[in-house]
């Protein structure tokens, strides 16, 4: 039986500027269980990046607070926990690794100082120790020659190779929990194949929990587990991986991933989703998506539907489906699962 | 766009403040001549070395001139070669600037190792010379305060045409077929304002200082003509018969520069609010 | 039968490199080492390539934004970088460009209506209430409107952007379009929407492509042509029939198999590609792929390949072809 790493409940985290209330993260649940990989899909203003924050503590506050809902990781709702608790679990056992690894790594020190930085301040270790295990980790995370590379400064390296000294040092402790925020999107290609690799490789061998977040439904296609799909701050979608690709629910899943174009199915003409994705501090009332979807109907724009489950792993939150079954409950017909 | 940023400002109090007492001053030099009381040169030595009155809300100096209307009229030459110089010096700067940063490679260089050795006089010095060579007098210490500002502008424009010169908007200018002139009035100066007017603003009040400094030592506006500088210069040898002489103009220059002090530091805030944090 | 409209022959671009204070060292980045291509009327015509491979260089020394050191960029029968300099004024009405970054491509003091009008005041093209409906007539062909005219770019989505990019690029009622990786800064479900509307230009405006990009999967569905670049040079070039089914060159392989694919049942070839692209400033010798692939042998680090037609117009730079 796996055991629930991360279970968040009903996380609201909102903004507040001068031009109004931002709902960045607008009661999102989940659960994540150990060695699992979690992707979390959405475009520009969906919220995902700010959900990472915010698991993370890491909010800027002001403008932004965490206005309700529960982050409970291994019993522990971090929302609740003093910054000093914080500053513990963070690094420790949550790690984070960024977009652009050059902003997250000190230009002044090398990398080797900066891995060691962390095995000595959050494990104790002596220096030797410390150097002992670094060289070790960036054998792990495929850099060659790390015996030289721990003299090297961030600007000597390529960006591939940042990433991976990124995730070394996320790595460094052993984290149960790593947080990767569009790991690959400044990467070139083949860059992100070998990232992507090393990412599913270094699961296996140390059961670490993902969670993969992201603009390129290619990127969660082969290394997810579950998959969310977010759109204006809300989980449209949470399903498991196979069923999100073979059969996707959500109108908005469908529209993605019919817009994309594909080498092996080609058309003439792609079919794109209309309009433009809502900007932060103007959601539309009602379902965020539903300006923007083929089967808008009146009551779209009136309520914004409940996040309701379908099957056992995928839940959506369309009106189609909840209108779908009411019909089905009204007219006593068989029940469809 | 440009709503928000006076919105800004208008959040910073002391800003404010700071921009209404420049009002004041610049109301004051403007409608000097209807305000002040008594002729600023006038002697009347019958009424020398007063203090407070009615008559005299100032006092008056050594030779019976009345120390309010002189700090009026020297308003006006004060903020006249502070605004006079920062202009100057804005042509000169931007030009200067906008030159070693769109065309770079050796007229840069060029430009920008003569700004270099502005820069490496100390501000007053550098001043003191310029007047030196060219004489004292009003025109010459605003060319004096003028050339003394012109590094900063040349430095902050170059900065920013040379961001500004690799973006995609000039490139599809050039794609088009804009002419060089046509980019750097259209696009190039007008994007790098920001940056400029907060300088400006700072400049003004520095200006002021130079010039009175100048002024205090002998070297700038000559007496009688009542700038605060040599004012105060001449106040000095008051202190202890009439000290509003010298503070008076003492006061006023200070709170000149410091509320454009404070006015700068609050348009950068407002215009450039990434600045923050 | 097809008409060349373009063709860039031995095009070279080197930059010199800075080092010291003093002194600048006689060392040049290589950003594009010596390539030929050519454009036929009508067509999409794609350039592939990952980070420094010298793709945008390519494309802007078309337009001449930035100037060649060696080579010949033929026009319709004209080698542009002889032209005087009226008459590139004139040819600059027959290739425009469209960029990346929706961002920074707008000038943010300027609104819609002045940003695609300052393209018609230059070239005197149109004045007053003509030049107005010109270009309310531009930006409706882009799918905006009479209303977007007064409005600034901060009040624009990416995707809205990048359409004012494209109307702007209309203007001057071009024939060749250098697309610079136009969808690759916009958000997934929009990105459609503009490939969408650059196929409809291109038939309303029988317009010529050259399209820039880093995403295969988007060259694969614009492009009739193209050639991959790595580091400077081109390794292959091919119709996209033959590219992606039957890919030649090492590299072009690799960069197939890297494509994430939108399948979780499709068992990953992955054939990832070891080590990292080497810096145009400092390039391998011989084969500059010789570093990264797996078949390389002797002649491929000492000898530079040269392109040779392998059949059905397949050009490929590689030893294991000859």
């Amino acid at each position: 039986m796996t055991k629930e790493l991360l279970e968040i409940k009903n996380l609201k985290t909102y903004f507040f500027t001068d031009e109004g209330t931002v709902r960045a993260v607008d009661g999102v649940d989940l659960e994540l269980n150990k060695g699992e990989t979690l992707g979390i899909v959405g475009e520009s203003g969906s919220g995902k990046s700010m959900m990472s924050l915010s698991i993370m503590g890491l909010i800027p506050n002001p403008p932004g607070k965490i206005v309700d809902g529960q982050i409970n990781f291994k019993d522990k709702n971090l929302c609740k926990i003093s910054k000093s608790e914080y500053r513990r679990i963070r690094g420790n056992e949550i790690s984070m690794i960024f977009q652009e690894p050059m902003t997250s790594l000190n230009p002044v020190f090398t990398i080797g100082k900066q891995i060691m930085e962390v095995y000595k301040h959050h494990q104790g270790l002596s220096k030797a120790e410390a150097k002992e295990k670094t060289i070790e980790m960036l054998k792990l995370v495929g850099i060659s020659m790390p015996e030289r590379r721990i003299h090297e400064y961030p600007n000597q390296l390529s960006g591939g190779m940042r990433q991976r000294v990124m995730i070394a040092m996320a790595l460094a402790c052993n984290p149960e929990l790593l947080i990767a925020d569009e790991p690959t999107t400044a990467l070139d290609v083949t860059i992100q194949a070998q990232i992507l690799k090393l990412m599913d490789d270094l699961k296996h061998k140390l059961n670490t929990s993902i969670i993969l977040i992201t603009h390129n439904l290619g990127v969660v296609a082969q290394t997810a587990d579950k998959i969310i799909v977010m759109y204006a701050g809300k989980v449209m979608e949470y399903s498991d991986t196979k069923s999100i690709f073979k059969n996707p629910k959500h109108p908005y899943t469908e529209g993605l991933l019919d817009s994309i174009p594909k080498i092996d199915k080609p058309v003439d003409r792609l079919s794109a989703i209309p309009g433009t994705v809502p900007s932060s501090n103007d959601f539309p009332t009602g379902c965020s998506f539903y300006p923007r979807c083929k089967y808008a109907m009146e009551i779209c724009k009136e309520k914004g539907p409940d996040l309701i489950k379908l099957e056992d792993d995928v839940q959506v939150r369309c009106w189609k489906y909840i209108e779908e079954k009411t019909f089905v409950s009204k007219d006593h017909h068989s029940e469809k699962v | 766009m440009d709503q928000q940023v006076i919105k800004r400002f208008l959040k910073r109090k002391v800003s404010v403040f700071g921009g209404l007492i420049i009002i004041m001053f610049i109301l004051t030099a403007i409608f000097g001549p209807l305000v002040a009381p008594y002729d600023p040169l006038q002697q009347n030595l019958a009424n020398s070395y007063k203090g407070i009155s009615s008559d005299h809300l100032l006092g008056t100096d050594n030779l019976g001139r009345d120390t309010l209307s002189r700090l009026i009229y020297g308003a006006r030459i004060s903020l006249g070669i502070s605004l006079a110089s920062i202009g100057l010096a804005l042509i000169i700067g931007v030009s200067l600037g906008v030159t070693a940063g769109y065309y770079g490679g050796r007229v840069d260089n060029l430009i920008m190792r003569f700004v270099d050795i502005l820069l490496a006089f100390p501000g007053i010095l550098l001043a003191i010379a310029i007047v030196a060579i060219l004489g004292n007098g009003l025109v010459n210490t605003m060319i004096a305060v003028a050339i003394f500002s012109v590094p900063d502008f040349a430095r902050i424009v170059r900065s920013s045409v040379i961001s500004l010169k690799e973006t995609e908007f000039i490139e599809a200018c050039r794609a088009a077929g804009a002419s060089d002139i046509r980019i750097i009035t259209k696009h190039i100066i007008p994007n790098s304002l920001s940056p400029l007017i907060v300088q400006a603003t700072l400049m003004l009040g520095t200006a002021i200082l130079i010039a009175s400094g100048l002024s205090f030592l002998g070297l700038g506006v000559q007496p009688p003509n009542p700038e605060w500088g040599a004012m105060l210069s001449q106040g000095r040898e008051l202190l202890r018969s009439s000290p509003l002489v010298a503070i008076a103009p003492g006061a006023a220059i200070t709170f000149v520069v410091l509320s454009f002090s404070l006015v700068g530091d609050g348009l950068r805030d407002a215009l450039d609010p990434k600045l923050k944090n | 039968m097809e008409k060349t409209i373009l063709e860039v022959k031995n095009a070279k671009k080197y930059f010199p490199m800075k080092k010291g204070l003093l002194f600048n060292s006689s060392e040049n980045v290589k950003a594009v080492d010596d390539i030929s291509f050519t454009i036929q009327e009508g067509e999409t015509f794609g350039i592939v390539g990952e980070s420094g491979c010298g793709k945008s260089t390519t494309g802007r020394m078309i337009l001449r934004l930035i100037e060649p050191t060696e080579g010949e960029i033929i026009y319709k029968g004209e080698n542009i970088l002889d032209l005087p300099k009226d008459k590139m004024q004139k040819l600059r009405r027959e290739m425009q460009i469209i960029f990346q970054d929706p961002y920074s491509s707008l000038d943010p003091r300027f609104t819609i209506g002045k940003t695609i009008g300052e393209v018609l005041d230059i070239h005197k093209i149109a004045k007053g209430k003509e030049k107005r409906e010109r270009i309310i007539q531009l930006l409706e062909a882009v799918g905006l409107g009479a209303q977007h005219f007064n409005r600034y770019p901060h009040e624009f989505s990416g995707g809205q952007r990048q359409r004012i990019g494209i109307a702007r690029a209309l203007a001057l009622n071009p024939s060749l379009l250098i697309c610079d990786e136009p969808v690759s800064a916009l958000d997934v479900s929009v990105q459609a929407q503009i490939v969408n509307l650059m196929q409809d230009l291109q038939k309303e405006f029988q317009l010529t492509y050259l399209f820039i990009s880093h995403d295969l999967s988007v060259v694969h569905h614009i492009c009739d042509r193209i050639a991959v670049m790595y580091i400077g040079k081109i390794v292959e070039t091919a119709d996209k029939k033959t590219l992606f089914e039957k890919p030649a060159h090492p590299y072009t392989r690799a960069l197939l198999s890297a494509i994430p694919v939108t399948d979780p049942e499709v068992a990953t070839t992955n054939e990832v590609l070891e080590g990292d692209i080497p810096s145009p400033a400092n390039p391998p010798t011989g084969c500059r792929f010789h570093t990264r692939c797996k078949f390389a042998t002797e002649i491929c680090r000492k000898v530079e390949p040269e392109l040779k037609d392998i059949g059905d117009g397949q050009l490929v730079a590689c030893h294991l072809y000859e």
